[in-house]
């Protein structure tokens, strides 16, 4: 067994007769049903099975056609036949529970999304961990993107110079009065937290904080202007909302200032300005071939990434690793418990 | 498979990139909608859309499409892309069809339409099929498009590819019957899933009167393979008008439909975010569709 819990492959020996991975989908909600369809369409998966505790949900499901075994929770769904592995489309608060029961079944585990909505869950399903026998991976699509994928290439090559500063945000149009809230979670849990993993996959951890806040429609953030302090000891400011007109589509935007030039880069476009360059370099998402996984859905492009972590284990700075979203985890409470001081610094637990 | 008697519309502008994300650059998705915020500016363009040949809209139900077309005092053929599921959904845990709408204004006729597309669709009604829930969810969306307008369905391509996936062939079968018998006009899907949806509904012997999808040079939205969907494109039996036809904006908008047409699609479907002169650019694709 390797030493890091979560870099394991399957031997190939153990799969099912015809060699695909047998996988279960766990919450039926909208993202556990994008999953089951990713899964159905995927010719080297095998949907073996949907659980949900909640009826209605699993009498959507099965409305919407799928035909394979329906149950209550993960062990009832074992008595009906062998899993290679689940995917867990709860509720971020039910999510460290689940998976701890996923990893005494055996079963290789994709959490796709937030694994914990506070410090104690990402501990406990930390703590879990060492206890995992398969594959164990986070999904956070954005970070199977490829306009993000080059921005980072580009960074680490050190072809403008050394990192001098880095300016962020994340916008969406979708909250703009009580009535449109979600029933749980703030723009840092539904708008900010991809981001966060995305930032630390590119730059390294954060160790501290600084936020300011608003709350302009209910208890929860509807925005923050936040400072991360890195471990490199650079910085990070970036600023998300979910209440700005205009922006039916997540908005990601990263300006990079380096010693050489500037990079712009969002899930959009890619701008690479070179000092002493007459025009800046452009990409566009649609001008790439390796976008088209992305095109299908993120269900689909973390389903390939997840599948390949499979046959392979986890290779470096693997976008599925699950260390990097428990960390924003730990962010995302800091950055709360930051705006209730007023902006005082505060420390990331690590 | 023959080929079906109901004749789908072969040049439609849509309207959708209004309301639900598109393919494009973020500026130009803001520009455009910045364009037709009035009701005024979009009625305008809807009127030189039809002058220049244009057989219908294809819109999801929003209060801006609403006002523009009273603006027009006239009626303007729609193919109804349905059911639009709200962005704000996109929060909550449950799919939007388990979500109830908030409608504001609700209307009495809309809930009997619903109550009677249940009670027709029985035994499936009480199965909690998709089938039931899709055309219940129709039934309240359509009085907000004018139905009187309304000359065909589309079902959303969120819909489709989930059913598709799933391998439901009944749902395809029960939209198609409700789409015709509800609007009196044409049915079909629009999808991302090309090629799959046309080897499957070819294998369960459903005839929609056309499917939608994306058809342009760079394979843009063209999932999961540009060359399966070509092949799909070209089989005989079920027309395809190509959407997409820029490909997210880097290609040019005859290209695109010289492609389409070239590949084997019926006809075209290219929306405000690709159109820089509605009548001028709708006048060239007509004369490209012959």
């Amino acid at each position: 067994m390797s030493q890091d819990p979560q870099d394991h492959s399957i031997p190939p020996h153990e799969l099912s007769d015809d060699r695909r991975w047998r996988l279960a989908v766990l919450g039926l909600g909208r993202r556990g049903l994008e999953y089951a369809a990713a899964i159905a369409r995927d010719s080297g998966c095998l949907l073996a099975g949907l659980a949900d505790s909640r009826s209605d949900l699993r009498s959507f499901a099965r409305g919407c056609g799928f035909q394979a075994p329906l149950a209550v929770s993960l062990p009832r769904l074992l008595e009906r036949g062998p899993l290679d592995g689940v995917v867990l489309c709860l509720p971020a608060a039910d999510v460290p529970a689940a998976a701890a029961r996923a990893f005494e079944a055996g079963l290789a585990v994709l959490v796709p999304g937030l694994p914990a909505v506070d410090v104690a869950g990402a501990e406990r399903l930390r703590a879990n961990l060492s206890t995992a026998t398969r594959p164990v991976a986070s999904g956070i699509a954005v970070l199977t993107h490829p306009l993000f994928a080059r921005t980072a290439h580009m960074l680490a090559t050190g072809s403008l110079g050394a990192v001098r500063s880095i300016r962020a945000s994340v916008q969406v149009s979708r909250v703009f009065g009580p009535t449109s809230l979600p029933p749980v979670g703030d723009v840092l849990e539904h708008v900010a937290f991809e981001f966060v993993v995305l930032l630390d996959q590119m730059f390294g951890p954060a160790v501290a904080t600084s936020a300011r806040g608003q709350r302009l429609y209910g208890s929860g953030l509807d925005e923050a202007h936040v400072t991360l302090t890195l471990a490199t000891g650079g910085s990070i400011t970036f600023d998300c909302s979910w209440s700005v007109p205009g922006y039916p589509r997540t908005a990601m935007v990263l300006e990079v200032e380096c010693e050489r030039g500037r990079v712009l880069a969002s899930d959009d476009a890619l701008e690479q300005e070179l000092d002493g360059a007459a025009v800046p370099t452009r990409t566009v998402l649609a001008g790439l071939q390796e976008g088209h996984a992305l095109e299908w859905g993120e269900a689909h492009a973390t389903l390939q990434a997840f599948t390949q972590r499979l046959a392979h284990g986890m290779t470096a700075n693997d976008p599925l690793d699950l260390a990097r979203a428990l960390r924003a985890v730990q962010v995302l409470a800091a950055i709360r418990a930051s705006v209730t001081a007023l902006g005082e610094r505060m420390e990331v637990l690590p | 498979m023959s080929t079906p008697t109901r004749r789908a519309p072969r040049l439609v502008l849509s309207t959708t990139s209004l309301e639900v994300p598109v393919r494009a650059a973020r500026d130009r998705s803001l520009e455009v909608a910045n364009r037709f915020r009035e009701s005024e500016s979009l009625a305008v363009a809807l009127v030189k859309a039809i002058e220049a040949g244009a057989e219908a809209l294809y819109a999801v139900p929003s209060p801006a499409l609403r006002a523009a077309m009273d603006e027009l005092k006239r009626p303007v053929p729609v193919l109804a892309r349905l059911p639009h599921l709200p962005l704000g959904d996109d929060l909550r845990h449950e799919h939007s069809l388990l979500i109830p709408t908030h409608d504001e204004n609700p209307d009495v006729w809309s809930g009997m339409r619903a109550g009677i597309a249940a009670v027709s669709m029985l035994p499936a009604s009480l199965q909690g099929d998709l089938a039931v829930r899709v055309a219940q969810r129709i039934e309240h969306e359509a009085a907000s498009l004018g139905s009187r307008d309304v000359i065909g369905l589309a079902i959303a391509p969120e819909i489709t590819d989930l059913a598709l996936a799933a391998g439901h062939a009944r749902f395809f079968e029960r939209m198609v019957r409700f789409g015709r018998a509800r609007f009196g006009g044409v049915a079909g899907f629009e999808t991302r899933d090309l090629a799959y949806l046309v080897r499957r509904l070819h294998e369960w012997g459903v005839e929609p009167d056309f499917l939608i999808a994306a058809a342009n040079p760079a394979g843009v939205g063209m999932t999961p393979v540009p060359l399966e969907v070509e092949a799909a494109l070209e089989r005989p039996g079920i027309p395809v008008l190509a959407t997409e036809l820029r490909g997210g904006g880097v290609g040019a908008l005859a290209e695109g439909a010289r492609y389409a047409l070239e590949h084997g699609a019926l006809g075209l479907l290219p929306d405000l975010v690709d159109l820089d002169d509605v009548g001028g650019e709708l006048r060239a694709l007509k004369l490209l569709l012959g």
